[in-house]
C-alpha cells in the first residue's frame, strides 16, 4: 500500500515550513513548490503505516539547502543553476576521475553528467527530462551527483562486462586445459590436495563450498564480502558505508572469515567427503600461494591489465 | 575474544573475487537518490534493511556503492564512520587510564587517599588543642562543633581552656568578620552572574546560599555561647574559606535536577572572583563531611588538601538539560537514555550543527564539551 499522503498533510506542511525557515537560502521556494517532491520521497522511502511523528522526523532530516537549490533549478532559476555548477562541477569531475582511466574519459563522462542534470533531452510534450527531478534530499547533493556518475559509468561498463566476465573465464581455463594437454602444470604436484587441484575437482569443490558458505550469511554480511572482496573496497569505506569505525569494520570481517572457514570446512567435510587432513592441507597451500605457476600467473595479469585498459576507453 | 585475520580464507575469497561476475542481474534496481542515500545513512532503518538485501544480491547496486564509497571524501562521508573513538583524541597521559576499570579503580585510590589524608590530618589538629585555637579561618558550622567539644572537653581538664576559649573567639572574630564581610558579595555575586536571577529557581539558589552561612558568620557571640545552634548547622552549608586558595574553575558536582540545569551550567561558564567564590561555596557544598572537616583549617599541608578534595570533586558526574540527563564517562556526556547505537557527528558551528533543532542546539551548547544527545530516536554527537 503507497503512501497516504492526504492524511498526512497537514503534518507535512507543517514540517515543510518548519524547514524552509532554517535554510541559509530557500530561493523563493515555497511550501508549496518542495510538496510534491517531498510526498514522492515519502511515497519512496516511507510505510504506509507510518506515524505523524515518523513523517515529521522524516521530513526534518531532509537536506533542504540542497532541495531548494535542486528545485530553483528545475523552475528555471539561472542564478541558482550556477551556483550548483559552481559549487558542484569539482564534485562531479572528482568522481569522473576516480572511474575514469584517464582525465580525458573523465572530463567527458562529466559533461555527460551536467548534460543529463541540466536535461538536453525532451520528453513527447517537450518537457526537459532532466535527472534533477530524482534526487529526493534524503542524502546530500554532493553524495546523490557522485552516485549518478557512478551510475552512469557502471550501466556503460555492464554491456561491456560479458565481454569482461567471458573472456576472464576463459583465460582461466585456457590455462588449466593447456596445462593438462602439455604436461607442464599450473599446479605444483607436491602432494594429493594439488593433484586434486589440477584436476579441477578441488577447486569445483571449494567453489561450492565458499558459495554455499558466504549465501548463508546475512545480508549485511554478505555485503561487506562483496564489498571488499569483489569491489575491492577497503575497510575504512566499509565502515564509513555502514556508519562504524574502521577497527570495528576490521573486527567484522575478522568474524565473517571466522564464519567463513568454519562453514567450508563443515561443508568440504560433509558434503564433498574431504577429510579433516586433506582440508586444513589445502587450506594452508593455498594461502602459501601453492597452485599456481609464476609465469602462468604473470601472463594472466598482464592480459587482464590489457584488457581493462582497452575497456574504458571504448565505454566512455 | 578478538579473532585474527584469516589469511588462507582472505586468499580463497580474493581469487573467488577476481573471477566472480560481478554484475549479475537481481530484480529492481535502486536508483542513484536511494544508493546515495545508503551510503550517507540517510534511509528509514527498515528500507535501509531492504536494500541492504538488495545490494547483497545484486552486483550491479554493489558496484555503483562501492563507486560512491570510494569516491567519498572523508568530510562528507558519514560522521558516525569518520570519527574516531573518543578514546583515540585522548593525551597519552590519560590514554594510561582509558580502560574505563582503570580509570574508576584509580579514581576511587584517589579518593580513597584523599580521605585518608584528611582524616589523618584531623587527628593530628584534634591532638594539638593550641594550634587548633590559633587557626584563623573562618568558623564554619562543621568546624564550630569540633571546636566547642575542643573547648568543652579542655575546659573539664584545666582552666587553661578558658584562655584558649577566648583565644578561640578573639581568633574566630576576624575571620567571622570577614566572612560578614563575603557574605554579601556571595550573595551579590550570585545576582550577578548573567542568566541568573532572571528566573525564580536562581533567586532561591542565591537566598540559599546567603540563607545556608553559618551564624556565626553575622553574630560571633554565637559561636561560643550558641553552640549548639551552629553545631546543628546541616552539613552541607556553603561558606568560603578565606584561607585556602579557590580551586580551579570546574563544574558542580550535583545530582540530576532540572530545574537547576541553568544555573549549574551558567554557573560553571561564570569566571567572576565573586562568581569562583559561589561556585567554591557550592563546591564544598556537595564534598562529604570528613572533607569539608578537613577544609575548615588553614596551614600548607590542608590548603593541599583542599585542593586535593577539591580537584577530586571537580569532574561533576551527572548534568542535567532541557529534561536530560547525562553521565560524563571519559569526558564525554553522554544521555542517560543511549544505548550505544550508532552517532551522527556534528560540530559545533558547523552547517549541519545550525540546521539542529534549537532545543538540540540548547542543550548541546548548555552541557558543552563532547556531547551524545538523543534527540527525536537519533542519537548525536556533538562537539
Amino acid at each position: 500500500m503507497s503512501f497516504p499522503a492526504e492524511k498526512h498533510r497537514a503534518t507535512i506542511d507543517e514540517s515543510l515550513i518548519r524547514v524552509l525557515n532554517r535554510t541559509s537560502n530557500d530561493r523563493g521556494i515555497t511550501a508549496a513548490d518542495a510538496r510534491p517532491r517531498v510526498i514522492r520521497s515519502l511515497e519512496k522511502y516511507m510505510d504506509a503505516g507510518a506515524s505523524s511523528t515518523d513523517v515529521a522526523g522524516f521530513i526534518e532530516d531532509l537536506r533542504a539547502d540542497d532541495l531548494c537549490l535542486i528545485l530553483a533549478c528545475e523552475k528555471g532559476d539561472e542564478s541558482a543553476w550556477n551556483d550548483l555548477v559552481a559549487g558542484f562541477d569539482g564534485t562531479v569531475k572528482s568522481a569522473a576521475r576516480k572511474i575514469a582511466a584517464n582525465s580525458e574519459d573523465a572530463d567527458d563522462l562529466a559533461s555527460s553528467i551536467w548534460a543529463e542534470l541540466y536535461g538536453l533531452r525532451r520528453d513527447a510534450e517537450g518537457n526537459k527530462k532532466s535527472k534533477l527531478a530524482y534526487y529526493s534530499g534524503r542524502g546530500s547533493l554532493g553524495g546523490w551527483l557522485r552516485a549518478v556518475v557512478a551510475q552512469l559509468a557502471v550501466d556503460e561498463f555492464r554491456k561491456q562486462s560479458k565481454f569482461v566476465q567471458i573472456e576472464e573465464d576463459r583465460e582461466f581455463e585456457k590455462l588449466a586445459s593447456e596445462a593438462d594437454h602439455n604436461g607442464s602444470s599450473l599446479v605444483a604436484h607436491n602432494g594429493n590436495p594439488e593433484e586434486l587441484f589440477s584436476e579441477g575437482q578441488t577447486s569445483a569443490d571449494v567453489s561450492a563450498a565458499l558459495a554455499s558458505a558466504i549465501a548463508s550469511l546475512e545480508p549485511e554480511d554478505r555485503l561487506i564480502i562483496k564489498l571488499y572482496y569483489f569491489e575491492d573496497l577497503k575497510l575504512k569505506d566499509i565502515a564509513a558505508v555502514f556508519g562504524y569505525h574502521e577497527a570495528t569494520a576490521s573486527r567484522r570481517l575478522a568474524r565473517l572469515q571466522n564464519d567463513i572457514r568454519k562453514a567450508v570446512e563443515k561443508n568440504l567435510r560433509a558434503d564433498h567427503g574431504w577429510t579433516e587432513t586433506e582440508v586444513k592441507r589445502y587450506l594452508s597451500e593455498t594461502a602459501a600461494g601453492l597452485g599456481l605457476n609464476l609465469e602462468s600467473l604473470l601472463a594472466l595479469l598482464l592480459a587482464m591489465a590489457v584488457m581493462q585498459d582497452i575497456l574504458p576507453s571504448s565505454v566512455l | 575474544m578478538e579473532l585474527e585475520f584469516d589469511k588462507e580464507i582472505d586468499t580463497i575469497l580474493r581469487k573467488a573475487g577476481s573471477t566472480s561476475a560481478r554484475y549479475v542481474v537481481t530484480g529492481e534496481h535502486l536508483d542513484a537518490d536511494a544508493i546515495a542515500a545508503f551510503a550517507e545513512g540517510a534511509l528509514p532503518q527498515n528500507v535501509r534493511v531492504q536494500y541492504t538485501s538488495h545490494l547483497a544480491d545484486c552486483g550491479r547496486c554493489t558496484g555503483i556503492l562501492a563507486q560512491v564509497a570510494m569516491s567519498m571524501p572523508a568530510e562528507e562521508s558519514r560522521p558516525a564512520a569518520v570519527v574516531a573513538p573518543a578514546e583515540s583524541t585522548v593525551p597519552w597521559y590519560k590514554a594510561l587510564l582509558a580502560t574505563r576499570n582503570l580509570s574508576l579503580a584509580v579514581g576511587s585510590l584517589a579518593v580513597l587517599f584523599a580521605v585518608m589524608i584528611g582524616y589523618m590530618a584531623f587527628r593530628t589538629g584534634a591532638d594539638r588543642n593550641s594550634t587548633v585555637t590559633q587557626v584563623t579561618a573562618p568558623a564554619n558550622p562543621v568546624e564550630e562543633p569540633f571546636r566547642q567539644a575542643e573547648t568543652s572537653d579542655t575546659a573539664t581538664t584545666g582552666t587553661s581552656n578558658s584562655n584558649a576559649a577566648s583565644a578561640a573567639m578573639a581568633n574566630s572574630a576576624a575571620p567571622k568578620s570577614n566572612t560578614a564581610m563575603t557574605a554579601a558579595p556571595v550573595a551579590n555575586a550570585v545576582g550577578n552572574i548573567p542568566g541568573v536571577g532572571s528566573a525564580p529557581k536562581e533567586e532561591s539558589l542565591s537566598a540559599r546560599a546567603v540563607q545556608d552561612l553559618p551564624l556565626s558568620a553575622v553574630n560571633p557571640s554565637d559561636a561560643v555561647v550558641g553552640g549548639t545552634g551552629t553545631a546543628k548547622q546541616p552539613a552541607d552549608a556553603a561558606k568560603p574559606t578565606a584561607a585556602a586558595p579557590p580551586p580551579p574553575p570546574a563544574p558542580l558536582a550535583r545530582s540530576a535536577d532540572a530545574e537547576r540545569s541553568a544555573d549549574v551550567t551558567t554557573m560553571a561558564e561564570s569566571t567572576s572572583p565573586q562568581a569562583q567564590a559561589s561556585r567554591d561555596s557550592r563546591l564544598r557544598a556537595a564534598q562529604p563531611p570528613s572533607a569539608k572537616m578537613s577544609q575548615s583549617r588553614s596551614g600548607p599541608i590542608q590548603n593541599q588538601q583542599n585542593q586535593i578534595n577539591n580537584r577530586s570533586f571537580e569532574m561533576p558526574v551527572t548534568r542535567s538539560a532541557g529534561g536530560k540527563t547525562f553521565n560524563n564517562r571519559d569526558r564525554v556526556w553522554y544521555d542517560s537514555s543511549y544505548s550505544g547505537q550508532a552517532t551522527t557527528n556534528v560540530r559545533r558551528g558547523s552547517e549541519e550543527f545550525q540546521k539542529l533543532d534549537s532545543g538540540l542546539r540548547s542543550i548541546a551548547n548548555n552541557i558543552g564539551g563532547t556531547v551524545v544527545v538523543i534527540w527525536k530516536g537519533k542519537a548525536y554527537r556533538i562537539q
